[in-house]
C-alpha cells in the first residue's frame, strides 16, 4: 500500500526540488531527475515480478498497471538521459514538469477510483499545457490548441464518470462492468473514448499532435504525445473497453471506423510534410489507429496486438523522434527540403533511425511486424463472424502500413541519404553527444530484440499476463508467412550482385553535360509531389492546408459565429438593455401567471 | 460571535472616522480598512457551523429588526469579508499609483461592505433594502471612481439598471406588506403558509426574481455588468464579481427562493434555463473580448450561471454543488480581477493584443493567474473542479444530463478564453505589441503580491479540502436551504 504513496509522492516532490534550484545548477537538477527516474524504473522491474496488492477503494494494481507502469518508467528515463545534453533554457523548469508528468502518470494509471483518476489525468493536461509552453513565444498557440483540446476533453471524461456514477452507482474501476442498453450508457461511453482519444491523438482530436511538433523542444514530443501520452490514451481506452464497459456491436464498430480512417488519413497527410517533426507527427497519429483497431477488434489476439503496438510504438516513435532531435541539435534544421546526406556525419543516428524506420513500417524481423501481424489477425478472427466491414479494416490498415513504409524512405533519403545540401555546412556536423545517442541505440535495439525473441519476451513476460485468453495457436501461424519474407528477403540479397555490372563509373550528377547546381538539387520530399497532385486527394489535401478538416477549427469558427452573433446584439445602448429587463419580466410574467 | 450588529457597526463607524482623522493621519486610511476588514474577517469566521438570532435594541420580532445568523448567512459572511480584506490589502499600493483620494475610497469600499454584511444578516425585508441600497450607491461611486467619461458611462449604466431593478424590489416588498402587514421575513412565511399562495405573492416573487436577478447577473438582465467591471478599479471589479453580485443577488434570490416562497418545480425549471443561457452567452460573449477585465466580466456572468443552476436543481447535491461554486468563484474571480489589476499597475494597459510576454517579468501574477484560470476550468485538482464536479453529477441525478453537458460545453469555452488571456498576456504577445513596452517591468509590490500569493493558496488547498471536509464545512449551508420554509421558521422562532 505505501508504495504507491512513495511512487507518486518521490516524483512530485523531486519536481519541487528542481523547479526551486536555480538554472545555474544544471547538473545537480539533472542529476536528481536523472536519478529518480532510474529509481523508478528498477521499481517498476522489481515490483513487475512482485507485485503489490493496494486498498482497493483507491488503487488498484494488475498486469495492465504493470504493464504500463513499466512504459512509464522507461521512457521517464530514456528521456531524462536524452535531455542532459539537449536542454539548455528552463532547466530547472523542464526537469519539474517531466517529473510531475511522471507522478501524475503513476497516479492516473494506479487509480481504482475514477475521480481520483480524473485528478491525475487533469494534472497530466496541466503539465502538458506548461511543457509545451517552454517552447516559447512561438510555442503559445500551440500550447493554447492543446490545452482545449486535451483539457476540454477532461471535462468530457468527468461527465462520463459522473454518468456512470449515477447508472451504476459505483466509482471504482474494479466494480464496473456496464452493458450499454440505454442511450446514457453510450453517451458516458463516448465521453470516455473522448477523452482517451484526445489523449492518444486519435481522429478528430490530432491536431494538436502536428501543431506543436514544430515549435516545442523535441524531448518534450518524444516524451509526451510520442510515447508518454500514447500508453496513457490506450490505457484508458484499454481500461474502458475491457473493464468499464462490456462488448456492444454498434459502438465497437464505430471504434474500428475511427481507428481506421486515422491510419489512412494521418499518413497521408504525413506523406506531404516538408518537416521532419511534423511528419512524424503524423505518424504518431496515424499508428494510434492501429491499436484502437486492435483493441476495439474485441477478441483476445487483436487486444493483445493493440497493447503489444502501443509498447512497440512508444518505442520506435520516441527513437524517430529522438533522432530528429539528434538531426535537429546538430545541422540545425529539421527541413527536408535543406537537408541530405548526414548518414556519414550521424551514423549511429543515422542506423537507430533506420530501425526504428524498419520498424514503424512493419518490417519483418522488426517489432512492428509482429504487433500489426496480430491485430490483422484479430480483425481475421472478427471477419469469421460473416459481416464484409472487416475486410474493409484489413484492407485500410495494409495500405497506411504501406504508405507508411513510403513516407520512411522519403525521410531516409531526404536527411540520411541523397546530396548533401549547400544551406547547411555539412563538414562541421558530427555525431551528437553520447547522452543523446545511447538512449536512440538502446530503443533501436529494443525494437529488434523485441521482434527476434517475440515469442520468449514480450508475448510469454509482458502480453499474456494482461489477456490470458488469448488463443497461441492463431500466432504460430505467422511461421509459414515468415519463413516465405525472409525467403524472399535472401534471394533478393543473392541476386542483387548479379544485377550490377562489374564495369561502372561513379560520376557527379549531371544533367546535358553539365553538373548539378544546388537549385537543380532533388530532395526527397519531391518524389510525393504527384501524391499531392491525384484527382481524388487534390481536394483533400487542400482542405486540409486551409484547415478546414481540422476539428478544433471547425469547432472554432462555429463558436466564433455565435460569439460574433451575441456581441452584435450588445449594442451598449442603454435602452436595448432597458428592453431585455422588460423582456424578461415578461416571460417570468407569463411562466408563473399560467401557473 | 452573537452580537451580530457589530458585522454593520464595525466598517461604518470607521467608513465614516476616516474622512474625519485622515487629514491629520495619512496612513490612516490604508491601515484601518486593512485592519478592520480583517478584524471582520476573523469575526466571520467565528460564526462558522454557529446560530443566533439578534433583536436589535432588545426588541422582538415583529416590531424590531432582527438580525439571523443561519449556515447560510454564515458561509456569505465569510466569503463577503475574506474578499473585502483582501481587496483592501490590494488597494495600498494600486490605488497610490492609479487613482487619487485614497480616503473617499476606503470610505466607500467600507460602506459596501457595511451594505453587504447587513443584506446578509437582516430578517427583515424593509431593513434589507436599506442595506441594499447602502452598497449599491457605494458601488456606484465606486464604479465611477476614475471619473474619466468611459467610467461615467459605465457608472451611469450601472446606476439606470440597477435602480430599475430597485424599483421592482421595492414594488414587491410594497405588494407583501400590503397583503400580510408585515416586514419580518419570518411572518411573511407563517403568512403564507396560512393564506395560500395568491397571485399577489406570484407577482411580488417575480418582481423579486426580475430584481435580484438584475443584480445577480442572470442573463437577459446582465446588461449592466461589462461597463461597470470594466471601469471600476480592479479592487472594485473584484468585490463587485466577489461579493456584491453574490450576497445582493445569489445569496437573496436563494433565501427568498427557499426559505419565504418555497421552491417548486416551475421555479427549479426557471432558474435551470436561466443557468444555462447565462452560461452559454456570458461564454461566448467572453470569448470575442480583448479587453482584459471586460472578459473577465462576462466569465463572471457565465459563473453565475453555475451557481444558478447548481441551486436550480433543488437537491441538496444541487445546493451543495452551487454553494461550493459561489464560494470557488468568489476566490478564482477575485484572484483574477487582482491579477488583471496587476498588469494594469505595471504596463498601463488591459488591451490583450497591445499586451504580452509578462510571464518572464511578473512571475508570481503569471503563475497565479495560471492557478486561477486552471480552478476556473475546472481542471483537477483546482477547488472549481470539485464544484462543477459535484453540480454534473448532481445534474444527472436530477435526470437533467442535459443541463450536465451545457456545463461542460461551458467549461471547454471557459478554459478556451482563459487560454487566450494566457496566450496574449502571459506566455506570447498580441498583433500590436510592441517589445520595448516591457523592458523595465518589474513585479508587482509586495502587498499586492501578498493578497495574489493568498488568493491563490487558497484556490489551491480549496480543492484539497474538499476531498474531505465539503460536507463538514457546506453541510450547515445545504442544511439551512434545503430544510425550505420551516426551516426557517424554526430557526428564527426558535422551535
Amino acid at each position: 500500500m505505501e508504495i504507491i504513496y512513495y511512487l507518486i509522492g518521490i516524483p512530485f516532490i523531486a519536481g519541487l526540488l528542481c523547479l526551486l534550484l536555480p538554472d545555474r545548477m544544471r547538473t545537480l537538477i539533472w542529476g536528481i531527475a536523472f536519478d529518480v527516474c532510474l529509481v523508478l524504473f528498477v521499481v517498476f522491474l522489481y515490483l513487475f515480478s512482485d507485485p503489490p496488492s493496494p486498498v482497493e477503494r483507491w488503487f488498484l494494481w494488475d498486469n495492465l498497471t504493470n504493464l504500463t507502469l513499466l512504459g512509464i518508467g522507461f521512457f521517464g528515463l530514456v528521456i531524462a538521459t536524452y535531455s542532459y545534453k539537449f536542454i539548455n533554457n528552463f532547466i530547472n523548469r523542464y526537469y519539474a514538469y517531466l517529473l510531475w508528468t511522471l507522478a501524475a502518470a503513476i497516479g492516473a494509471v494506479v487509480s481504482n477510483n475514477l475521480i481520483l483518476m480524473a485528478v491525475f489525468w487533469g494534472i497530466l493536461a496541466i503539465t502538458l499545457y506548461l511543457m509545451v509552453g517552454l517552447g516559447g513565444p512561438d510555442a503559445s498557440y500551440p500550447a493554447k490548441k492543446t490545452f482545449i483540446i486535451v483539457g476540454g476533453s477532461d471535462s468530457f471524461l468527468i461527465l462520463g464518470i459522473a454518468l456512470l456514477w449515477v447508472l451504476t452507482g459505483c466509482i471504482n474501476i474494479t466494480d464496473i462492468n456496464l452493458q450499454i442498453d440505454r442511450w446514457l450508457g453510450a453517451c458516458a461511453f463516448l465521453c470516455f473514448i473522448c477523452a482517451s482519444f484526445a489523449k492518444a491523438g486519435v481522429m478528430p482530436l490530432h491536431t494538436w499532435i502536428p501543431e506543436i511538433s514544430e515549435s516545442v523542444p523535441v524531448p518534450v514530443i518524444a516524451f509526451l504525445p510520442a510515447s508518454l501520452d500514447k500508453l496513457l490514451g490506450i490505457y484508458l481506452l484499454a481500461r474502458v473497453c475491457l473493464n468499464l464497459f462490456s462488448y456492444h456491436e454498434s459502438l465497437w464498430f464505430l471504434l474500428r471506423l475511427v481507428g481506421a480512417i486515422t491510419i489512412i488519413g494521418a499518413v497521408f497527410l504525413a506523406l506531404i510534410q516538408h518537416n521532419m517533426k511534423k511528419l512524424l507527427a503524423y505518424h504518431a497519429v496515424s499508428q494510434v489507429g492501429y491499436m484502437v483497431v486492435g483493441i476495439a477488434s474485441g477478441n483476445p489476439i487483436g487486444i493483445c496486438g493493440g497493447l503489444f503496438h502501443m509498447i512497440n510504438n512508444a518505442i520506435y516513435k520516441c527513437c524517430l523522434f529522438l533522432g530528429a532531435g539528434s538531426v535537429e541539435k546538430q545541422s540545425g534544421s529539421t527541413d527536408l527540403d535543406n537537408l541530405g546526406g548526414l548518414a556519414k556525419n550521424l551514423p549511429l543516428t543515422f542506423l537507430s533511425f533506420m530501425f526504428a524506420s524498419f520498424a514503424i513500417s512493419g518490417i519483418p524481423p522488426f517489432n512492428g511486424f509482429f504487433s500489426k501481424w496480430m491485430i490483422y489477425q484479430g480483425l481475421i478472427e472478427g471477419s469469421k463472424n460473416g459481416e464484409p466491414s472487416w475486410i474493409l479494416w484489413i484492407i485500410m490498415a495494409l495500405i497506411g502500413s504501406g504508405l507508411t513504409l513510403a513516407s520512411f524512405m522519403k525521410i531516409i533519403h531526404a536527411v540520411f541519404l541523397g546530396r548533401h545540401s549547400d544551406t547547411i555546412k555539412t563538414k562541421d556536423i558530427k555525431e551528437s553527444h553520447w547522452t543523446m545517442v545511447f538512449p536512440m541505440v538502446v530503443l533501436a535495439i529494443l525494437c529488434l530484440i523485441f521482434g527476434v525473441f517475440f515469442i520468449r519476451i514480450p508475448l510469454f513476460r509482458l502480453l499474456i499476463p494482461v489477456v490470458p485468453s488469448i488463443d497461441i495457436e492463431n500466432i504460430f501461424t505467422l511461421i509459414l508467412p515468415l519463413a516465405l519474407l525472409i525467403a524472399g528477403i535472401i534471394l533478393g540479397l543473392l541476386f542483387y550482385p548479379l544485377t550490377v555490372p562489374k564495369k561502372r563509373r561513379i560520376a557527379e550528377p549531371f544533367i546535358g553535360g553539365e553538373v548539378q547546381s544546388e537549385d537543380m538539387r532533388p530532395s526527397g520530399t519531391e518524389f510525393y509531389n504527384t501524391v499531392k497532385d491525384l484527382k481524388f486527394l487534390r481536394s483533400m489535401y487542400h482542405a486540409a492546408e486551409r484547415k478546414t478538416l481540422d476539428f478544433y477549427e471547425v469547432c472554432k469558427s462555429i463558436t466564433m459565429y455565435f460569439s460574433e452573433g451575441f456581441r452584435s446584439l450588445h449594442s451598449g445602448i442603454l435602452g436595448t438593455y432597458l428592453t431585455w429587463i422588460l423582456f424578461g419580466l415578461i416571460t417570468l410574467l407569463y411562466v408563473f401567471l399560467r401557473w | 460571535m452573537d452580537n451580530l450588529s457589530l458585522f454593520i457597526a464595525i466598517p461604518a463607524a470607521v467608513a465614516f472616522l476616516i474622512p474625519i482623522v485622515s487629514h491629520r493621519l495619512k496612513w490612516f486610511p490604508d491601515v484601518s480598512s486593512s485592519v478592520i476588514t480583517f478584524i471582520l474577517f476573523l469575526f466571520s469566521l467565528e460564526t462558522l457551523n454557529h446560530q443566533c438570532i439578534y433583536q436589535m435594541g432588545g426588541w422582538p420580532a415583529p416590531i424590531g429588526i432582527i438580525f439571523v445568523l443561519d449556515g447560510f448567512s454564515s458561509m456569505m459572511l465569510i466569503i463577503v469579508n475574506l474578499i473585502g480584506f483582501m481587496a483592501c490589502l490590494f488597494s495600498v499600493d494600486y490605488m497610490e499609483k492609479i487613482y487619487t483620494s485614497k480616503l473617499r475610497y476606503y470610505s466607500l469600499l467600507l460602506l459596501v461592505i457595511t451594505g453587504m454584511n447587513g443584506v446578509i444578516l437582516t430578517g427583515d425585508l424593509f431593513n434589507m433594502f436599506i442595506f441594499l441600497e447602502i452598497a449599491l450607491i457605494a458601488s456606484y461611486a465606486l464604479v465611477g471612481f476614475g471619473c474619466g467619461s468611459k467610467d461615467l458611462e459605465a457608472s451611469f449604466k450601472y446606476l439606470v439598471i440597477n435602480m430599475i431593478a430597485t424599483y421592482f424590489i421595492f414594488l414587491g416588498i410594497a405588494l407583501l406588506y400590503g397583503r400580510f402587514a408585515t416586514l419580518n421575513m419570518a411572518h411573511i412565511v407563517t403568512s403564507i403558509q396560512q393564506y395560500g399562495t395568491d397571485s399577489v405573492v406570484i407577482f411580488a416573487f417575480v418582481l423579486f426574481f426580475v430584481g435580484f436577478g438584475t443584480k445577480a447577473a442572470i442573463v437577459p438582465f446582465h446588461a449592466w455588468v461589462p461597463d461597470a467591471y470594466t471601469a471600476a478599479p480592479a479592487p472594485v471589479s473584484a468585490l463587485l464579481a466577489g461579493g456584491i453580485i453574490k450576497s445582493l443577488g445569489i445569496y437573496v434570490l436563494m433565501r427568498l427562493t427557499y426559505n419565504i416562497f418555497g421552491m417548486s418545480q416551475v421555479i427549479a425549471n426557471l432558474f435551470v434555463y436561466f443557468g444555462i443561457a447565462s452560461i452559454i452567452i456570458g461564454a461566448l460573449m467572453a470569448l470575442g473580448q480583448w479587453n482584459f477585465k471586460r472578459l473577465l466580466a462576462y466569465h463572471s456572468i457565465s459563473h453565475m450561471g453555475y451557481i444558478i443552476l447548481g441551486f436550480g436543481l433543488g437537491s441538496p447535491l444541487g445546493i451543495l454543488g452551487g454553494v461550493f461554486h459561489l464560494f470557488n468563484h468568489s476566490l478564482f474571480k477575485s484572484l483574477l480581477f487582482f491579477n488583471s489589476g496587476s498588469v494594469e499597475y505595471e504596463t498601463g494597459n488591459l488591451n490583450l493584443r497591445k499586451l504580452g510576454r509578462l510571464s518572464e517579468k511578473m512571475p508570481v501574477t503569471s503563475v497565479s493567474s495560471l492557478i486561477a484560470f486552471f480552478s476556473t476550468s475546472g481542471i483537477p485538482p483546482f477547488n472549481g473542479f470539485w464544484s462543477k464536479l459535484i453540480i454534473i453529477i448532481a445534474a444527472i441525478q436530477a435526470g437533467r444530463p442535459f443541463s450536465a453537458l451545457w456545463v461542460v460545453i461551458g467549461s471547454i469555452l471557459t478554459l478556451a478564453y482563459f487560454a487566450k488571456i494566457q496566450r496574449y498576456v502571459f506566455f506570447g504577445n498580441g498583433d500590436e505589441f510592441d517589445e520595448s513596452q516591457v523592458k523595465d517591468i518589474k513585479e508587482v509590490p509586495s502587498l499586492m503580491r501578498v493578497s495574489l500569493i493568498i488568493l491563490a493558496v487558497l484556490c489551491t488547498i480549496g480543492g484539497l479540502l474538499a476531498i474531505g471536509g465539503v460536507n463538514g464545512v457546506f453541510g450547515p449551508v445545504v442544511n439551512a436551504l434545503a430544510g425550505g420554509t420551516n426551516q426557517y421558521i424554526g430557526e428564527v422562532f426558535g422551535k
